[in-house]
């Protein structure tokens, strides 16, 4: 894995709505992100989502500063170029449904200015990734929800990106489905940044290579899944300055997901004692990790 | 991919064939709801000039219908929840949209063309004379299509609601058909229906350059607008100022040089004037001598032999051996026998006069004859009046609009004296058109 950091954000604030709706859905966030599969987990209304539409310069932030790639997210003069780099498949996907598959990859391989010459591989490769070659003249309005997904996904991978964006991949799609697009993943993951928002404990175990927990818009947690998954099977502490430490020696007998889903749960339960003024936790490796040792830290 | 293949894949994706065809059948259904049988007062000249102005005319309904669709297209990628996926991709989304917008532009334009090519092709067969400047009259809607279809752009890209699309379609045929009513001074500036240019007209040369500046200058800055791209807000500005000042031209220049204050003759017909060419005489080689204007050129075989005939039975009573079409109002010389305008004579798709047409036009020139109108005869129909007109019917061969009897014993005491009945005929003429009602009166009692 390159050590280059991909995405940088620094003190991010995104504040939502007007008037009396106005929420903070991000708050003084920070994080950096090389290449590799990053996991964004977290509960309904932590900030994923809108984490991952300013990432993709579809949302603007109110303050804080936002690096992809080298490249300040506010330049605009170099935003375009920027965006040659970026996949994005978002939560509601929406698609043209007298698109055929292909039609619709193609389409967005131009609005992504894929140099013409280079596009009909790029599709064709994309296509191929997401398992849809044989499908590709189909119609979008003719695909089941998973195939959508999946289409979705080829969209946001033809420009080849070097940071891939994902908010909920893989609703919809049958676990075989799952486990090859883990595959794929990780595969891309190799020299980009890939960051995946999820609910599925299951995606973070099978794919990710690198987890970021987030609560109330700010991040609790970063670390590796089997950080957390060591997290969940020895349980954690917290001290009432907001830092955490793990306890126990846990059981040997958990299965990664329901482990990582322990440590999930127990990161936000300390997270919300902690209070929004508590350092993020950098959750050790299972090998390093030693009883009770304090573990706070920002990013990854 | 090319812009080519984005344009063949908007062009699939936006169904512009489709809403080609189905736009070109609205039209063209419009135009079957003028035509005989569905329509029985409609009459179709079977010239350039008719089918443009029911081109114009259609407008009003497909100018609003044109805008309808190109709102629901721009909409589109609202109503798809597309907003985020679209944003965050490289190409500025004025290339987008132009391509979106384009391609639908295109089709409803073709419909348009289609449309129109219908209904002028219905003229073909018995087209003689295309007109002056009729390309002009062409230009010029094709234009105000085009501002239809940025105007919806317009709507649908920075007006959020599936009921915009339909609502903007009925608020611009309010805007479009009330002002015909109205006859306001603005009337020319509506694009699309308001381009009356009848047989044997033609728009004025001073009055294209300006329309068409005018209309393509609205159709750059709504564009620009419908595209949302800041960058060329200049553009916008620029032509928003030559839209202005063609508008304020445009109130004064038709008028110029003209007879009359603005506001005297309809507001409608100052953009247009006399076509000299399609007026030029268009003769039988062989004698009697029968004309009709250039533009009508196409019935002059059928007309001729009922011209004759005519000509024959009203020679029997004055000095004419020639029959010529003239424009309303117009006697013509003494010695030509004059036919009123050829006008509903068509045919849609076939050649020649309509046979029904043909026969109602053969008594309205006769009658135009013995017709006459004075000032002093308004609201009275004094008995002598009625007596002279029904003697020179009766001597032209019009039973059918003789009733009075003293009138038909008159004529008959003068077909009786050929001599008489050609001096009481020519005395009739020269009294009925110089409204001598002292010598009218003394006709009725020859």
């Amino acid at each position: 894995m390159s050590e280059q950091v991909l995405v940088e954000v620094s003190d991010l604030a995104v504040v939502l709505g007007r008037g009396k709706k106005q929420r903070r859905a991000v708050d003084g966030l920070d994080l950096r992100l090389g290449a590799g599969v990053h996991g964004l987990l977290g509960p309904n209304g932590a900030g994923k989502t809108t984490l991952v539409r300013v990432l993709a310069t579809v949302l603007p932030p109110s303050s804080g500063d936002i690096s992809l790639l080298g490249v300040d997210v506010r330049d605009v003069r170099r935003r375009r170029e920027l965006r040659r780099q970026i996949g994005y498949l978002p939560q509601a996907f929406g698609y043209y449904p007298r698109f055929t598959v292909r039609e619709f990859v193609e389409y967005f391989a131009w609005l992504k200015e894929v140099p013409a010459a280079r596009a009909g591989v790029a599709v064709d490769t994309a296509l191929e990734r997401v398992g849809l070659a044989d499908r590709a003249g189909d119609r979008m309005k003719s695909l089941s929800g998973g195939m959508l997904r999946r289409a979705g996904v080829a969209q946001a991978l033809v420009n080849d990106p070097r940071v891939l964006l994902l908010d909920e991949p893989t609703a919809g799609l049958d676990p075989e489905q799952r486990v090859a697009f883990r595959s794929l993943l990780r595969e891309l993951a190799l020299d980009a940044a890939v960051v995946v928002s999820t609910h599925l404990v299951e995606d973070v175990a099978g794919a990710c290579t690198h987890v970021v927990l987030m609560e109330a818009g700010r991040v609790v947690a970063t670390g590796t899944p089997a950080g957390l998954a060591e997290a969940g099977r020895r349980g954690l502490v917290h001290d009432g300055d907001g830092v955490c430490g793990l306890v126990g020696s846990g059981s040997a007998d958990d299965g990664l997901a329901s482990a990582i889903e322990r440590g999930y749960t127990g990161v936000l339960r300390a997270a919300r004692v902690s209070g929004p003024g508590a350092a993020p936790v950098v959750l050790p490796e299972p090998a390093a990790s030693t009883s009770g040792a304090p573990t706070s830290a920002a990013g990854a | 991919m090319t812009w080519r293949g984005v344009g063949a894949l908007e062009w699939r994706r936006t169904g512009g064939a489709f809403v080609a065809v189905a736009l070109a059948l609205t039209g063209v259904v419009l135009f079957a709801a003028k035509q005989r049988p569905f329509n029985t007062w409609s009459t179709w000249s079977s010239t350039v000039a008719d089918a443009l102005e029911f081109v114009s005319s259609s407008g009003i309904v497909l100018g609003p219908v044109v805008a309808t669709v190109a709102a629901w297209v721009a909409g589109r990628e609202r109503r798809r929840r597309m907003g985020d996926l679209l944003a965050s991709t490289a190409r500025p989304s004025w290339q987008r949209r132009l391509a979106t917008s384009g391609a639908v532009s295109a089709a409803l334009l073709l419909g348009w063309l289609i449309q129109t090519a219908v209904v002028v092709g219905g003229v073909f067969p018995s087209v003689s004379y295309w007109g002056g400047r009729w390309w002009a009259t062409l230009l010029l809607m094709a234009l105000g299509m085009l501002l239809c279809a940025a105007v919806g752009s317009a709507f649908g890209r920075w007006v959020p609601g599936r009921l915009v699309p339909p609502a903007l379609g009925i608020v611009l045929y309010v805007l479009t058909a009330i002002p015909v009513y109205l006859d306001a001074r603005w009337i020319q500036l509506v694009p699309v229906g308001n381009l009356a240019v009848f047989d044997g007209e033609q728009l004025e040369a001073r009055v294209i350059p300006l329309a068409a500046a005018w209309t393509g200058s609205l159709v750059v800055m709504i564009g620009v607008v419908a595209l949302g791209r800041r960058r060329h807000w200049r553009v916008a500005a620029a032509a928003a100022g030559v839209a202005v000042v063609c508008a304020a031209a445009l109130q004064v220049a038709p008028h110029l040089g003209r007879d009359g204050a603005p506001g005297v003759e309809p507001v409608q017909r100052s953009w247009v004037e006399a076509d000299p060419a399609a007026v030029v005489p268009v003769c039988t080689d062989d004698a009697p001598v029968v004309c009709v204007q250039r533009i009508h050129a196409g019935f002059l075989r059928d007309v001729a032999p009922v011209a004759r005939q005519q000509l024959q039975v009203v020679g029997r009573y004055l000095p004419v051996d020639r029959a010529e079409e003239l424009d309303w109002g117009v006697t013509g010389a003494a010695d030509v026998f004059p036919l009123i305008p050829l006008s509903g004579m068509g045919q849609p798709y076939r050649s020649g006069a309509d046979p029904d047409a043909l026969q109602q036009w053969a008594g309205s020139n006769l009658s135009s004859l013995t017709a006459f109108y004075c000032p002093e005869m308004e609201h009275t129909s004094p008995a002598w009046a009625v007596t002279v007109s029904d003697t020179a019917d009766l001597l032209l061969g019009q039973q059918a609009f003789a009733q009075d009897e003293r009138g038909a014993a008159l004529a008959a005491r003068l077909e009786a004296d050929p001599a008489q009945a050609r001096a009481w005929m020519a005395s009739f003429l020269t009294a009925s058109r110089s409204c001598d009602v002292p010598e009218l009166e003394r006709l009725a009692a020859w």
